[in-house]
């Protein structure tokens, strides 16, 4: 085996490797999610930069012609680490237009609504500006935090064997668990106060 | 002025044929997706004035509105069906969470398994979809039944375009929960000889897999290696953990042993080569992937007494494939692959190694589903290989032009028979159902030497297809690819004959 010496430029080398490696990832590292608030009129709407969730594997099946539904959970908690006492849902159906290649989001709960001919950003945005939630629980000196989780959920199946004993419908619901694994996530910000929300409005 | 004038009368008939045309009218109108009885009754009453009138896109529009308006989470549109009259139309209105809901199914297709495995009131029910608008709730349901039916599998559904604008084909996928597959492929070169590998893979739910290969090859590196190799997968997510391990033997050609011998480079060859490879694959999407690993390789050498050395590489690459537009006729491919040994990582080996892989391929008319055995469209191919080595590499990194699939009309151990650190390639093939033409020039050189460029032409015949045989025999006559290499040069020209492929 020939070993001409050249230690240091190998050394070199593995550096650049390691560089050009963090590069490839470095757009996932950038992409940190931040959650904003804003007050409008006793509404607090909560925005997250940098939240594509609409992950690979559904967009996949978006592109394959099936809606997706999502919940959104949103929730305040007095601290980072505690749980919402309360939660307000939205419930959103996405899909795509195999023809078109745009996107089409409906609004299930609440304050039903829908929109077409979407970008893949744009639909998600849609999703998110529609988060809103009544402040009035809230106490207007104390900071609170904003917890919001997101999911899919599969649609409930159409049909149910009334005929199939419970071990047949246990073994059922864990062999479909295992065939589709939920997209979720969970972005939490703050601490953010009405007081001051009031002030920036 | 007379292609004034044609213009002109070609506008005029044109206009013709175009106003013309009688308007079809209203057979009936259908509300799918939603029951009738949750629109208001002034709207239902609307819905039948239709029935009997000339269809008229924007009073279909205004309707499809007014239903949006009172169901305001649905997307509504309207769509018309064929009716069994000529000169009539079902007016539709699609009402559901789905976009495609206003497309009108035009086949439902199986994928993965058979119709013979449905139940016939399964596939009747199936059928039953064709003509209707994309309906989800009953397309799932049937997927539900599929699933019930095939035991052992789970089902997916897809909605794909279909021939015709405006309508689909869905498509129902059996795919195992666990599946074992055994799968071959070889080649042959007139000089180097017969080339094989077979591989049995076992795979669960998609999550993890095991398998074994064997080999005895000749094709793909400097030298003929036989042996095995086990690897195993896991994924999570965006991540597949992949780790393997082979123990091959190496035998080197006549041509090889003489050029180390000649260049004092003997000790470089290896007998023995078993190798530790773990790697993690990061999908950063679905055309785009990152993968990161370490190989650990121990090499028996012979000479000057028998002694093992150790060549560790710390590996990455990324590639990527997208196409340009949604007809799929224009698919950029590619990998850039770096594999770095020195003293940080051990081993006696330092080196670098680089290779950029770039492929284009346009499909002036794409292959029907399901013909990747059996290619029938219109396909062609640019290729471009680079790679560069900086340091003393082994011989199985080292670069090699000249076998079953690039610069087929050449023997590698003629051109560089103890490999070369550098190397260019580019191809461009045109493939039809019957035949596989290509061009390719490449050189390959090591450092401070002159490059000399090689080019050759050649083809391959698809004989299954040719011979237009049965679907079993035509598979493995479209494998074994009977083709031929032809070096460009002005003396000395043997041309290469080849059956098979890259193995």
């Amino acid at each position: 085996m020939r070993t001409t010496g050249i230690h240091l430029r190998s050394g070199f080398h593995i550096g650049i490797s390691c560089l050009v490696i963090s590069m490839l990832l470095w757009p996932g590292l950038l992409s940190a999610q931040t959650v904003s608030v804003k007050l409008e009129g006793e509404q607090l709407r909560v925005s997250v930069s940098q939240l594509h969730f609409l992950g690979s594997e559904v967009l996949q099946r978006l592109r394959n012609g099936i809606a997706v539904n999502y919940v959104f959970k949103v929730g305040f908690t007095p601290n980072r680490y505690s749980k919402p006492a309360t939660v307000t849902s939205y419930r959103f159906v996405i899909s795509y237009d195999i023809f078109e290649e745009k996107f089409a989001v409906s609004r299930i709960e609440p304050n039903p609504r829908s929109i077409t001919h979407l970008s893949e950003s744009a639909a998600q945005m849609w999703c998110l500006d529609s988060i809103a939630i009544p402040s009035g629980g809230l106490p207007a000196d104390q900071p609170f935090w904003v917890n919001l989780e997101y999911q899919t959920v599969e649609p409930k199946p159409a049909t149910t064997e009334t005929g199939e004993s419970l071990i047949g419908q246990l073994i059922d619901v864990f062999s479909r668990k295992a065939q589709r694994e939920e997209a979720r996530g969970t972005v939490m910000g703050g601490p953010f106060s009405l007081t001051d929300l009031r002030k920036t409005r | 002025m007379k292609s004034r004038v044609a213009l002109l009368c070609f506008l005029l008939v044109a206009g013709t044929i175009a106003f013309g045309q009688t308007p079809a009218t209203i057979e009936k109108t259908e509300i799918s997706g939603i029951s009738e009885d949750s629109l208001s009754a002034p709207l239902r009453a609307d819905l039948q004035k239709l029935v009997g009138q000339n269809y008229d896109e924007k009073a279909a529009a205004q309707i499809a509105e007014r239903i949006h308006a009172e169901l305001p989470d649905y997307v509504v549109t309207s769509t018309t069906a064929a009716s069994t009259q000529p000169g009539r139309i079902v007016l539709v209105f699609a009402v559901a969470h789905n976009i495609n809901a206003k497309y009108i199914v035009e086949s439902v297709d199986l994928k993965g398994t058979e119709k013979s495995k449905l139940s016939e009131a399964l596939w009747t029910d199936m059928q039953k979809m064709v003509g209707h608008p994309v309906d989800d709730a009953s397309a799932d349901q049937l997927r539900e039944r599929m699933a019930a039916e095939i035991k052992g599998s789970h089902s997916r559904r897809s909605v794909e375009r279909g021939s015709d604008p405006q309508h689909v084909r869905i498509v129902y996928e059996s795919v195992s929960q666990s599946s074992a597959n055994f799968s071959g492929s070889g080649g042959y070169h007139s000089r180097q000889k017969f080339s094989g590998r077979a591989n049995v893979a076992y795979t669960f739910y998609d999550f993890v897999g095991v398998r074994v290969d064997g080999f005895n090859d000749a094709s793909t590196l400097m030298e003929r290696y036989a042996g095995y190799r086990y690897g195993a997968w896991t994924e999570y997510k965006r991540v597949r953990f992949n780790a393997e391990y082979s123990s091959f033997r190496a035998q080197w050609s006549p041509g090889t042993l003489q050029a180390a011998s000649a260049t004092g480079t003997s000790a470089d060859l290896y007998r023995l080569r078993d190798t530790i490879d773990p790697s993690a694959k990061i999908t950063i999407s679905s055309g785009f992937h990152v993968t990161l690993g370490f190989t650990a390789s121990q090499l028996q050498i012979q000479v000057p007494t028998s002694h093992y050395e150790s060549v560790r590489t710390a590996n990455g690459n990324a590639d990527y494939k997208f196409y340009l537009s949604s007809s799929e006729k224009h698919q950029f491919s590619g990998s850039y692959d770096i594999r770095v040994a020195g003293d940080a990582l051990g081993g006696s080996a330092t080196f670098t190694r680089h290779l950029f892989d770039q492929n284009y391929e346009w499909n002036l008319k794409k292959p029907a589903p399901g013909t990747r055995f059996t290619p029938d469209g219109h396909q062609i191919d640019f290729n471009v290989r680079l790679g560069r080595i900086t340091g003393a590499a082994p011989m199985f990194e080292r670069f090699s032009l000249g076998d079953t699939s690039r610069l087929v009309g050449w023997n590698k151990y003629d051109i560089s028979p103890l490999g070369a650190s550098r190397m260019a390639y580019g191809e461009v093939t045109y493939t039809n159902r019957y035949i596989s033409t290509f061009f390719e020039s490449g050189s390959l050189w090591n450092d401070g030497q002159t490059r000399v460029l090689r080019n050759s032409i050649g083809g391959n015949l698809l004989l299954g297809n040719i011979l237009h045989a049965p679907t079993a025999m035509r598979i493995i006559l479209n494998a074994a690819r009977p083709g031929i290499g032809v070096p460009l040069q002005k003396n000395n020209v043997h041309p290469i004959f080849t059956l098979g492929g890259n193995i």
